[in-house]
């Protein structure tokens, strides 16, 4: 699949990938996938409580549960809302293959165009979210 | 328990708003007679998540995802891209349901029975 985020950005995260490839390294050669420049195949999710937004958040696509393909991560938060809430829904949009630093712009990004459109930071925002 | 839950991974679901709450409810209602889950894992819960997700064109189901510490069976129910309606959306969930509970010994009646009464709870039938 394509995404816009594929374009320059990829390029972008090749070249970090190849620049930064000695640093932060994890494991077996392999960049830690918290390393900044570190790519992965990324996405931003949006969790929605009861039809009202509740967090945003990056997820690595290419951590899923094998025998359903569902994200792991976003199951794991799903589950421990659902404990709490009746309607919880998640959102994924795929950002293709990026840079972790590239997600967590692209993380903020969102944030902050829903902050400037509602004022409000999400409850599962607000301890690290600080808007511009 | 059961639950149900959508998850929209690149393409969207219209029709979970509306029947979400009558999918689970239904669900609910049959789990106790769902023996072939109940006697091997009594204490367990089943989870399906309606995926819908960019490029899919048929329905698929997959799983389980099983996990021991939370107690629960996790399948995806893979949902074409294009649906026209939501009686469509309806045959398609239960389609997949009934793939999935098949392997607990309920049969298709009970599955379009299933079917009948989440129809009747949203006034579609």
């Amino acid at each position: 699949m394509r995404t816009a985020a594929q374009g320059g950005e990829a390029a972008d995260a090749a070249r970090a990938a190849t620049q930064g490839g000695e640093a932060a390294v994890h494991g077996a050669g392999q960049p830690h996938k918290n390393a900044n420049h570190a790519v992965s195949h990324f996405g931003i999710y949006e969790i929605k409580v009861n039809g009202e937004t509740y967090k945003f958040g990056k997820a690595d696509l290419d951590r899923v549960t094998q025998s359903s393909g569902l994200p792991t991560r976003l199951h794991q938060q799903v589950r421990r809302l659902s404990k709490t809430y009746d309607d919880v829904r998640p959102e994924i949009v795929d950002l293709g293959y990026i840079t972790t630093q590239q997600a967590k712009q692209a993380e903020r990004a969102a944030l902050q165009r829903y902050y400037e459109t509602t004022r409000r930071i999400p409850p599962g925002n607000q301890k690290s979210f600080r808007p511009d | 328990m059961v639950r149900f839950t959508s998850l929209e991974w690149g393409a969207k679901n219209p029709y979970h708003s509306e029947t979400h709450r009558a999918i689970r409810e239904t669900l609910n209602a049959h789990f106790p007679t769902w023996k072939g889950f109940l006697k091997r894992k009594p204490d367990y819960d089943v989870w399906f998540y309606a995926v819908s997700k960019q490029g899919v064109t048929n329905l698929e189901v997959k799983g389980p995802d099983i996990s021991r510490r939370h107690k629960e069976y996790v399948y995806g129910i893979y949902l074409p891209e294009a649906i026209a309606d939501v009686h469509e959306y309806l045959d398609l969930v239960f389609a997949g349901i009934g793939q999935v509970v098949a392997e607990f010994g309920v049969g298709a009646e009970e599955v379009a029975q299933m079917k009948e009464e989440c129809k009747a709870r949203l006034g579609l039938s």
